[in-house]
């Protein structure tokens, strides 16, 4: 352990490293800057860069850029109302109405500050959890991974709380995507129609770019040229973001219980940085005294969602490095690119390569330092990124998308997919169909169908019988069951029958 | 009777999931168990959204999500996504497929006529006709977005882009 946690310093070595972290970082907070897009979306469009990179290059770069667009992401939130990524819309209704008031710095001051403790206590809270994890990893067979990996599709639809059927219908429309190709274990062609480029199957880099990248481009594109959407822009003085920076570290204790419960919500697959931001604002309009001007521009109602924002990063690694089972849709992307880099994730990740776990660590501690202090003196110009023209951003993200696309396997069919891809994705947007769910599917319907096979080859059917697969058979039920209770306590919530 | 997004897309997913379960029919049964559970759960899925979508089209009743804002404990999250929302501009049916358009072309050209020359007519063509930029600004950013992609991909990832069925321009 001590050797791996020495050697994933040593990673630290290198300047590459360091240069592409650094560019990692000023384009994760540009993303999380521009209104729109988020951190999948930045991922799907970064991908193609990391062809034919060093292993650990390529994770630097992509983990410090994921992990810092939550921090970028707060400021059109707190300056504009308008929330870069998904996650910082809780930020906002405390946020912005600091703003309002002419305390827009002290508010980002905040932001930064409890993003950076959360991102670090994230990271911090992997190293703990490694060892621990490490032995589970070691002791589960082809069964019981099979099973897990049942159970965490499962869950990740149920705990969601999207709509239950849409969310299955991702997760099994991502299984059947995922059996295109030559069958290993036939080698019968599973919906190739006779095409020889369709025997290696799909790859989830024109899968993601498809559903991601082109999606959100076409839907800005239909939003029209784009227009300023801030009507006021706000002058950060350092002052103001010092003064926020203190009192966030003055509310320590909000700070580290938010954070914890950020990691903790990373680390159960599906739950995402929406529902992180959300449960920890709740917590603190529910826990902190003198509550009532929550809403109005208290300062703890930014503390709270950002700790958990950038906490729960490191909370959604570990089921993803440990058994291969993403915690995210953005950890289900990453799982792709550690597949491109030559990285299979899971048990044998912990067993043979976990100096590069550790490095992946250390990457989270100095990308969200760096991350937070770099919006310091560069705040004021990334928050005119909610200036930024759709026409001007969507030209050089297509450009790079069908660079992407291409890249993969140097065919212009993976283009023509990544097309019909980003078709699907603006549907399911539209039709509010979650589109993590079907990457989840994607990634993790090829490994259960292989560790089915191996499950069944070794023991039968009766490797149903196993104990710990028991256990988690019993799981999948429950968790059926407690999504049927659910969708019953929510019509009866809509119908007003229950408070 | 109004279907909304949502059930026209559970649709054409019922289709496919269809389509799957009745093409996979004649593989062996090592080969079918996965798409088999892909197949009949989404098609069970899928058909609970369309028969969800025709009851709530036929009833005229509200959305779910409309439904939710009028809790108590949602009210606040609705008024802020309307805000959002209302800030970020609405997707028009127009604007949608102008769009679409826009990408395929660019696609249909790369496939043609390979990345460069397609890059190098569809980002100003997108910039002056669609963005309605001035041709100061065309003329800026087309070439320094092609440098950028031939330093990034061509020169520092070493690989030589698409030269199209045509092949006119090759590196």
């Amino acid at each position: 352990m001590l050797e791996s946690m020495w050697a994933g310093i040593q990673y630290l070595g290198s300047v590459d490293v360091w240069l592409l972290m650094m560019l990692a970082i000023v384009v994760g907070n540009v993303i999380g800057a521009i209104p729109g897009i988020g951190g999948n979306f930045g991922l799907a469009v970064l991908i193609p860069f990391v062809f034919g990179m060093e292993p650990f290059l390529g994770l630097a770069f992509l983990l410090a850029m994921h992990s810092v667009v939550h921090t970028g992401g707060a400021i059109p939130g707190i300056l504009f109302s308008v929330p870069g990524t998904g996650p910082t819309a809780a930020t906002i209704i405390d946020g912005y109405q600091m703003t309002r008031q002419g305390r827009g710095g002290q508010a980002i001051g905040a932001a930064l500050a409890s993003s950076a403790f959360g991102g670090v206590l994230g990271a911090a809270a992997l190293a703990v959890l490694i060892p621990g994890m490490r032995l589970i990893a070691m002791g589960l067979g082809s069964g019981e991974i099979f099973m897990l990996i049942v159970w965490g599709l499962t869950f990740i639809v149920v705990v969601s709380r999207e709509s239950i059927p849409r969310g299955f219908a991702m997760v099994l429309l991502g299984l059947g995507l995922g059996t295109i190709g030559l069958d290993p274990f036939t080698g019968v062609g599973r919906f190739t129609f006779g095409q020889v480029w369709l025997y290696d199957g799909i790859h989830i880099v024109t899968i993601v770019l498809g559903i991601f990248a082109i999606a959100e481009m076409i839907d800005l594109g239909a939003r029209g040229r784009g227009v300023a959407i801030a009507e006021v822009g706000e002058v950060m003085r350092f002052s103001q973001l010092w003064e926020g920076t203190i009192e966030t570290f003055r509310e320590w204790w909000l700070m580290l219980r938010t954070s914890l419960i950020g990691v903790f919500i990373g680390i159960i697959p599906g739950l995402g940085g929406d529902v992180a931001s959300w449960v920890c604002y709740g917590h603190a309009v529910q826990t902190c005294k003198n509550n009532q001007n929550f809403g109005k521009g208290d300062i703890r109602g930014v503390i709270a969602p950002e700790g958990a924002n950038n906490a729960k990063e490191g909370g959604a690694l570990l089921p993803t490095v440990v058994f291969g089972i993403p915690g995210s849709s953005g950890m289900a992307i990453m799982l792709g690119a550690f597949l491109i880099l030559g990285i299979t994730p899971g048990p044998k990740m912990i067993t043979d390569h976990l100096d590069l776990v550790w490095g992946m660590v250390y990457v989270l501690v100095i990308a969200n330092i760096i991350g937070a202090a770099m919006i310091y003196p560069l705040g004021g110009v990334m928050g005119k990124l909610a200036y930024l023209r759709n026409s001007l951003l969507i030209p050089a993200v297509l450009a790079v998308v069908i660079v992407g696309a291409f890249l993969i396997r140097r065919m212009w069919t993976d283009v023509a997919l990544a097309l019909l891809f980003g078709l699907m994705g603006y549907g399911m947007k539209k039709g509010d169909f979650p589109r993590g769910p079907l990457i989840l599917g994607f990634i993790l319907g090829p490994l259960a169908e292989g560790y089915l096979h191996k499950a069944l080859g070794t023991m039968g059917i009766a490797f149903l019988t196993r104990p710990v697969v028991m256990v988690f058979t019993a799981l999948t039920i429950l968790s059926l069951l407690y999504s049927v209770w659910q969708h019953y306590q929510d019509k009866k919530k809509a119908r007003g029958e229950v408070k | 009777m109004k279907i909304r997004a949502e059930g026209i897309v559970a649709f054409i997913l019922l289709v496919v999931f269809a389509a799957s379960l009745y093409y996979s029919s004649t593989w062996g049964v090592a080969s079918r168990l996965m798409p088999l559970i892909a197949g009949v759960g989404g098609t069970g899925f899928t058909l609970w959204v369309v028969i969800a979508e025709i009851i709530r089209a036929r009833s005229g009743e509200k959305t779910p999500e409309k439904k939710e804002a009028e809790t108590e404990e949602a009210k606040r999250k609705a008024i802020l996504k309307a805000e959002i929302k209302k800030r970020k501009g609405k997707a028009t049916l127009w604007g949608e497929e102008m769009m679409i358009l826009w990408i395929a072309g660019f696609v249909l050209m790369f496939i043609v006529f390979g990345f460069w020359i397609a890059t190098a007519a569809f980002i100003p063509a997108f910039l002056l006709v669609f963005g309605h930029e001035k041709w100061k600004v065309a003329a800026i950013y087309t070439p320094v977005a092609l440098i950028a992609i031939y330093v990034a991909f061509v020169m520092g990832v070493k690989m030589s882009l698409y030269s199209g069925l045509l092949n006119l321009v090759r590196f």
